[in-house]
Formats: C-alpha cells, structure tokens, sequence
C-alpha cells in the first residue's frame, strides 16, 4: 500500500480561512442535493499505520472513516466537527492561535463535557485538510525543556539558551515562529526524564561539552519533537537519546525516531529517523556493572509492552534493536538511568556518556 | 393414660346405664316399632334435600348473591336464543331487541336480606312445564350440545338457597309466544319438598314473552357487588346482540346491543361412542330396549354419531381381540401408552432398529410383541406422544401383538355378531361392559362440530371492543377438534393497550369463558389459568416466564364443548384435560405471536423517536454553524435537514386496529 497522503507544514491564515470554508460548503451543498452530509476523515488508529522504509518512519494509511449526519452513531461528531471548522475558521481571520482546551470551553456541553472528544476532533481536522496540527493554529502546552549553546529569537525577543539559568529554556508552544539565529553545539542530547537533566546540568556537561539538553519530560509533545526535529534538519546535528532501560524507555526513543501513532500523520514533520539510541541499553546494565540491587523486576505489563514492540517493523528489522529487547525480556529486569549513580553520581558524565560515544556504541 | 382409662370407663357405664333405662321405658311397645325408630335416618331423601347439601357456590354469604345471578343471567341468555331460534324459524326474522334486567334491592341491611329479580324477554316458559323447571334433578337424558346452563341445577340451588335463608317463596312470571296472557307461579322449598303456592293468571302488564324470577336471599351484597358487576360486564362484551340492564338500590348501569349477530344456536347432536361411560350406555340401552329391541348395528348407528358399517364390522373383531387380553390378563392399553410416551423411543424415533432394541432389552423386557412393527410404527407416527391403543386399527393391534402371522393363534369367538341384539347386551353385565370398552378403544371419526356455540369473530371483536376500548385486538380461532368424543374449540381474543391499564390484576388479565359464560371465581384452580402461567411471556416480548403478561393485555378465552368439565356444581372453573390445555395453549400462543408484532413496532418507533429527537437536535447546531460560517439562510437549511431526518426515519404506524 502507497501512502499518497501529503501533510503540509506551513499555510497561511488566508489559506487556512479559504480551506475550512470550502469544507463547510461541500457539507452545505451535500445537505442542499438532499445526500447525507459526511466528512471523510483517514483513519487514525494503529491498525492504519503504513511503516515506511525508505523514510524510516511510520505514516498514515489510506483507510478513512466516514462520518456522516444521518447516521445516528456518527450525527454527534459530525455537528461537533462542523462546529469546530466554525471556529477554527473565526481564529484563524484574527490571526489568533487557540489552545485545544479553549475550543473546548467553546462549548462543553456539546463536547459532552469532555476535552478527549474536542481535542481528538482537532487532529481528525487537521488530517482531513492534509495539514499539521499547529497549522491550524491551535497549540498545545509545551513542556518540554532546552539548555546549550543556541540563540533563538521569538517574537521580537532574542536569547541563547545558555544564559537563562539552570532551568534553561521552556520550549514555546509556537515552536514554527521561533527563529533559530546561531548554534554553536556539536551535539543534541535528549534525555527522558528532568531528574537526568538536573543531573547533567549540575555537572555543566552541556558547556564542558558543547551540545544542546533537552527533555520532553517523558513521552515528549509535538513542540519538543519539532524542535529536535529543527535542530536535526536545519543546523545538521546529530541527535543522541538517553532513556531508562525499560520498554516504556523504548517506546519514548521511538516516538523521537518515528513518531507516534496517535499522530502518524506528522510524522514527517515531526520525526527524526536518524537519532541514535544511546542507552541505557539492557547491555550496559551487565557491560558497565549495574549491581542487582538497582535492577528491578520487570512487571507483566512492561513484559507485555516489550512484546509489543518487538513486533514494531522499524524494531523488527534493526537486528541490534531486537537483540536489545529479547536480552531485556529474558532477564526480565529493567533499570533507571539513576542506577548508574551507584558507581558515584558522576559516573553517567564522567565515564558513561563520553565512553559510549566514543565506542559508537548506539542503535 | 390413666385419666383417659377413668374417663372411657365412665362413660361406658353411662351408656349402660342409659340403656337399661331406655329399655324400662319402652319395655312395654313392640319390637318392631323399636328397631323402626332406631333406623329412621334411613329414609328416601329428595333431590331438593340433596341439593341443600351438595356446595353449589351458596355456602360464602359474599358469593351466594354472584351465584343466584350467574344462574339466572345464563338461563335468561338461554331463554333469549331459544326465542331468536324460534324466531328465525317461524318468521325469518334473525334477531330482535333482546334483553336482560338484574334488579338488586337491599331490603335489610343489618341482615343482608336482598331481593333479586332477574327479567328477559326470551322464549318463556309453558305454563305446564313450569313445575319440572322449579323440580330438582336431572333431566335423564343425555344432551350433546353446547350451552351454558347444563343440568339446570344452578338457578334451583340458588332458589333452595334462597328460600332457605329467609324463608320466602320463589317467584316465577312467564309468558310463551303462543299463551295469551302472563301467568304467575310461587313455589316454597321450605319442607323437604318444593310445594307449590300459587298458580295464577298475571293481570299485570308485562312482556310480550319473556319470564321474571324473583327470589329473597340473605347474603353480603357489598362485598358481592365487585364480582357482579365484572361479570354483568363480561357477560355483556360477549352478548353484543343483548342490552343488559344492572339496577341496584336505585343505581342503573346499562350495557346497549351493539349488534345483530347471535351467538349460532348448537345443535344437539348423538353422543359420540368415545364419550360415553358404562352408566350412559346401560342407559341407553333400557331406554332402546322399552321401546323395541333391535340389533346392535341398528343400535350404535341410531343412538350414537359418526358410527359407519364398517366400524361395527372392526368393532366385532375387536370385541374379540379384546376378550383375547382379558384372558391372558394382557394390558395391552397400557403397553401401548408406554411406548407413546417413553421419551427415550421419541428420541430414537428416527432409527428404527434401536428403538426395536431398546424396547427389547429394556422398557418391554417381559413382554411378547412383535418389537420391528412396534418401532414401525413409531417411525411412521403412529405412536408419537399423547397416542393410545385408539390409534391403532385391528390390523395393526394384531400384528402388535403377535396374534397375526407366525403363532396364528386362534382369537376367542367374538361375544357380539351385529345382529345380537339390544335386550341380549342388556341381559349379560360383561357385554354392557366390553361393549363400553371397545367403543372406548377404537377409532372413530371426530364429532360433529354444530353442537358447538362459538361466539361470532365479527361479535366477539365487537363485543370486547366497544367495552374495554383496547387500541389493538388480536383474534385466534382453533379448528374444531375433540376429546373423549365430545367436540371442542378454543377462541382466544387479545385485547392491547388504549383503554387497558398496565397495572391490572392477574384476574382482569385473563377472562375466562366457558360457552359464552364468563367465568369469575375460582380464578387460580382455573385450566386457563394454568397454561397461561405456564407460557413463557417474554418469547413474545409481553411479560416473563412463571406470571401473566405486564403488558396492557387482557386475553378474553373462550372454551366451547358439549358436557363441558368442570371443577365444581358452581360451574366456575374448567376441569384439566389434555387436549383442552393443548387447543388453549396454542390458540394463547397465536394470538401472543401477532401481538408481538405489534410490540416489536412500537418499540421501534419508540427508537426512531428517540433518534429523530438525537437528529433534530443537531440540525439545529448544523443549520447554526453553517449560517455563521457561510452566511447563508439559517431556516432553509433546518428545513432541508429536518425533511431529510423524517424522510429518512419515517414512524411506521399501523391504523388498523385487528393486529
């Protein structure tokens, strides 16, 4: 199956305003010729992801769900797409941007009072025009973190990364109207968790080093992933992941490396396929002498997630990957990046990091 | 113990002591005398005395009123098809204003006393004949019809009843089409037999024909009233061709004639030679024998129904079969029932061999009979459940039993030829029995269904219908069909939702009626009743298993039969029986079936309601957004949606009232 789907990236206000109203005029004139009115929306759910080879990334099917008026399971979404449009269409002649739960409090009781509904709407919206979330010009809270040598300019305001403290720069929701002005780093790291971050920063690796920090404080929100994305396409710097040696690690560096599922369709605006996987590899935990008493059992659920994964077809064919993975189910054992500290906090800057990237030792 | 021991003894000695007494103070009268004063409980009661004891349904002071005028509505009802028949002969004319007037007046109240007077202008009764109507006791002969009074017991229990409560006289008024003027009887059932009164001419004025009986009867009328007047009611939706008129204490309550077509007046038929019993048929015999002895064909074919040559000639050689088992003391009934309804042989039935070898080694071990034609005629059905040895023709008996083919075993001569005749029969107790026997063991054509009284489907729907004012009616008819030779059929009318309320008493669910009479009392002991608790509602989308319908549903049940059974003297529960219950059953279940149709609609409309309500909602917001965001006209585009939705979900509704 060919994935034919293209997802634009950047539209202007104008093109946004003319687009949703056409989608309004093609439901008016549906309604007009007395046919049942229906959006055709491409499917999002797991079972229409396309995993593309060439690309490294996972990407959209061409399945689509009709939702249309008449049929009474699908009459609720239809009117609460249509009145979304509506909306977006008024947002986007005032040049505004909108957070998803402010067009939820538009009107909760048609959401039934619950954002889940407007919020997956939005994405259904933004998939049907072919275009990204953010286009849309609807923004999600950003929480993710950035710290390193990287001067920005954001609405008028320029700032290197570096000076703002050691609680560095909170990633702007905005990311596709920040300007990046200079970058002096050789390297992105990205870690999983902020008590990994706090730990690095402590130890001034970024400036002893020269590369960029960032987190996205877990599973990382478009904002983080679009602007290691940046970094990866526009400034051509290697992208290092550091996450715990669990499988919901595993999942995190995959959704750096080929986006989510939930939003398979910006993957190719999102993704960065060329990210290495540093560690914590289930490898390391014997290589570099993790003692038992920092290992934990792994629980029924990480053990089936593992299984899951194994199955993911970018895992299937990385035979290194798989290895990784089978290694982890057999000892059934996970472990923090934390567990490193047993050898003396300063192991993981120290002796951790440097030797792994000096040994290529990544997937 | 000991006190016990004390006490018979002196009461022993009591008694001796009595009796030497008794014996000094009579010592001087005749022995004869004595011994006649001593046995003279022993004596000819009459049939009036009888009645007094039997229960008739008068024994509750809340009944007695209910019964006296079920029994006197059911012969005023009687009286008016007679009078409609004799119309319909004379004149051509088929129908007339017929009616019938229950007076109820509370005389006293702190005794209950209650004078009641029930007034029709039916056929009337002869002068002549008035003082075998007020006798008690059977007619004798036997009647094969249907009708709602059957020995006329009813109205004579409940003047005995009434005479005895108060000691007033019955009161009849009666005038025939052919008799010129009223005439007026009243007779006393106080002594130990009815005395006539008086016997008058009626100066008054009264009916052109038609009989007024009045009678005085202590009983608790209030409590009584409830029944009353559901049965007024219900006798009333099932006589549409009759205006009946409920006056009581100065309160009047009148149901009109709503229609001309009567209720099709039965036609007596013979009995038919599976019904009758040992008693009957010596009956007949002597009332044949009195008037000229002739041969047994001549005999079966005058007096019975349905009886040809050839079935005398099967009953010969039957007779003999029969005397056959007798002396090998060979139930053969009862093997045959056994292999009708083992249910392992029904399971089997489609293999042949096995039911033969099942019977073999198991359920007829010690039995001779030929076990391949046995499992023959499972196979063909001629011995599926609820069969019995009637089934099976002479042949077939014989080669059953091995009394054909291979052993040619030589039958007794049969004790019948056709020409033996009445008075021989008569003569010899064992004949009168066997003859009993073989009619009871064979085959015959069914009954003749005019003896029947079916309620019209255009009268019963009629009837129903303008009383309890339903918003669906269901009507099922069965075939004819019979049990123990007497003809029966099972109409059933379901009555749904309009003027029926969901919260009804079991009771008022299910109305039963036994020839064209409703029955009220006795509700649980009831047949009816029964199977309906035993059909499993919810099938039928009506209620659940092991209860009446919750739904608004009343099931009017009609059962009609000649020498219907039923539980007791008051007449207000029918009797258990097999094919009754079956005819019931399914005629319940037909009628379930179209109701849930019915249901079935209404449910889904009620869902395409809720949709439409889901889809017009939306439009709303629809027609809104599109009106903000493309400017056009608000209103069109509701309209347009709003067609579309009802275009799209139309509401089926079914005018018709007959589901």
């Amino acid at each position: 199956m060919k994935n034919k789907r293209r997802i634009k990236d950047t539209i202007s206000s104008k093109y946004l305003s003319k687009e949703l109203t056409n989608l309004a005029r093609d439901m008016l004139s549906q309604i007009e010729r007395r046919k049942d009115p229906t959006f055709k929306v491409p499917n999002r759910s797991a079972d229409n992801i396309v995993y593309d080879k060439k690309k490294g990334v996972i990407e959209l099917g061409n399945r689509e769900t009709k939702r249309s008026f008449h049929n009474i399971a699908t009459t609720g979404s239809f009117t609460q797409m249509l009145f979304i449009l509506s909306v977006l269409k008024e947002i986007s002649k005032l040049e505004k941007h909108l957070t998803k739960r402010e067009i939820f409090y538009q009107d909760p009781m048609l959401f039934k009072k619950d954002q889940n509904i407007s919020d997956n709407l939005i994405e259904d919206i933004a998939v049907t025009m072919g275009v990204t979330r953010p286009c849309l010009r609807v923004v999600a809270t950003a929480k993710g973190v950035c710290i390193g040598e990287l001067v920005l300019s954001e609405n008028g305001d320029t700032f290197n990364c570096n000076n703002l403290g050691r609680g560095g720069w909170s990633i702007s929701p905005f990311i596709d109207e920040v300007k990046i002005r200079d970058c002096s780093a050789e390297y992105v790291l990205v870690v999983e968790k902020d008590a990994a971050l706090i730990r690095l920063i402590e130890e001034n690796y970024h400036k002893k080093n020269r590369c960029i920090l960032i987190t996205g404080k877990g599973q990382p929100d478009i904002a983080t992933r679009r602007l290691v994305r940046r970094l990866n396409v526009e400034e051509k710097l290697p992208v290092y992941i550091l996450t715990d040696s669990d499988s919901y690690g595993m999942q995190i560096c995959s959704s750096y490396k080929r986006g989510s599922i939930a939003l398979s369709f910006e993957t190719s605006y999102l993704a960065v396929p060329k990210a290495r996987f540093l560690g914590l590899l289930p490898s390391d935990l014997d290589r570099f002498k993790v003692p038992k008493a920092a290992r934990i059992e792994m629980t029924d659920w990480d053990l089936k997630k593992a299984q899951n994964l194994l199955d993911y077809p970018w895992i299937k064919n990385n035979k290194r990957w798989t290895k990784e993975l089978k290694l982890m189910i057999k000892n059934k054992e996970k472990a923090e990046l934390q567990a490193l500290a047993k050898h003396g906090i300063t192991f993981m800057t120290d002796v951790y990091i440097p030797q792994k990237l000096e040994e290529k030792d990544w997937i | 113990m000991e006190q016990l021991a004390l006490g018979q003894f002196t009461q022993d000695n009591n008694f001796n002591n009595k009796t030497k007494r008794y014996k000094k103070k009579h010592s001087k009268i005749s022995r004869k005398k004595v011994e006649a004063k001593i046995h003279s409980h022993i004596r000819l009661q009459s049939a009036e005395e009888l009645l007094k004891r039997v229960d008739t349904g008068f024994g509750q002071k809340t009944r007695a009123p209910f019964q006296a005028i079920v029994e006197g509505v059911q012969n005023s009802a009687d009286a008016i098809d007679k009078a409609r028949e004799t119309l319909l002969k004379s004149s051509g004319i088929d129908g007339y204003d017929a009616k019938i007037e229950v007076k109820i007046d509370l005389i006293d109240k702190s005794r209950g006393e209650i004078l009641l007077s029930i007034l029709d202008n039916g056929i009337g009764i002869p002068r002549g004949k008035i003082k075998i109507i007020v006798r008690a006791g059977g007619t004798g002969t036997i009647e094969y019809k249907a009708s709602r009074s059957q020995q006329g017991i009813g109205w004579k229990a409940a003047a005995i009843y009434a005479n005895q409560s108060t000691g007033k006289p019955l009161e009849i008024i009666s005038k025939t089409f052919f008799e010129k003027k009223p005439h007026r009887h009243v007779y006393d059932y106080g002594k130990s037999k009815v005395t006539k009164v008086t016997d008058e001419d009626y100066d008054k004025e009264f009916l052109e024909h038609g009989t007024r009986m009045t009678i005085h009867l202590v009983g608790n009328y209030p409590r009584a009233k409830q029944n009353i007047l559901v049965f007024i009611k219900r006798m009333a939706a099932i006589h549409p061709y009759i205006t009946f008129i409920l006056k009581e204490n100065g309160t009047r309550i009148e149901y009109n004639k709503q229609s001309e077509i009567g209720i099709p007046i039965p036609k007596s038929v013979p009995p038919h030679p599976n019904s009758v019993d040992v008693g009957q048929l010596k009956d007949l015999l002597a009332y044949q024998a009195k008037k000229k002895s002739i041969s047994l064909a001549e005999f079966l074919k005058s007096n019975f129904c349905k009886v040809s040559d050839k079935s005398i000639n099967d009953l010969v050689q039957r007779v003999a079969i029969l005397q056959y088992f007798d002396e090998k003391k060979l139930f053969a009934g009862d093997i045959v029932k056994c292999v009708a309804q083992s249910q392992k042989v029904q399971e089997l039935k489609k293999d042949p061999k096995k039911v033969s070898a099942y019977l073999e080694k198991s359920l007829l071990r010690d039995t001779t009979i030929d076990f391949d034609y046995a499992s023959k005629l499972v196979f063909n059905g001629k011995l599926s459940r609820g069969r019995n040895i009637r089934s099976l023709n002479n042949e077939d008996l014989l080669t059953f039993f091995n009394l054909n083919s291979l052993l040619k075993i030589d039958l007794p001569k049969s004790a019948f030829t056709t020409k033996t005749t009445v008075n021989m029969i008569l003569n010899d107790d064992n004949k009168v029995r066997l003859l009993a026997e073989v009619l009871h063991s064979m085959a015959f054509p069914p009954p003749p269904v005019d003896s029947l009284m079916p309620i019209p489907r255009d009268s019963f729907i009629e009837g129903f219908t303008t009383i309890y004012k339903p918003e669906k009616y269901a009507y099922v008819e069965r075939k004819p069909t019979s049990t123990y030779g007497k003809a029966i059929q099972v109409q059933v009318l379901a009555l749904f939702g309009g003027g029926i309320k969901t919260d009804l008493k079991d009771r008022d669910k299910l109305i039963r009626i036994a020839n064209c009479t409703p029955l009220v009392y006795e509700f649980g002991s009831d047949i009816i009743t029964q199977i309906a608790r035993e059909i499993d509602w919810s099938i039928y989308k009506l209620g659940k298993k092991a209860s009446l319908p919750l739904l608004p549903v009343i099931f009017a049940v009609h059962v009609t039969s000649p020498q219907l059974k039923y539980l007791g003297v008051a007449k207000q529960a029918i009797g258990a029986d097999d094919i009754i219950a079956l005819e019931i059953k399914l005629a319940l279940q037909a009628a379930s079936r179209k109701l849930r149709k019915h249901v079935i609609m209404l449910e889904k409309s009620q869902e395409t309601g809720k949709a439409r309500k889901h889809l017009e909602k939306n439009a709303e917001i629809v027609a809104r957004t599109l009106n903000k965001m493309l400017r056009v006209n608000q209103e069109k585009v509701r309209t347009l949606l709003m067609e579309e939705i009802h275009k799209r979900r139309p509401i089926y509704t079914n005018k018709e009232e007959d589901i």
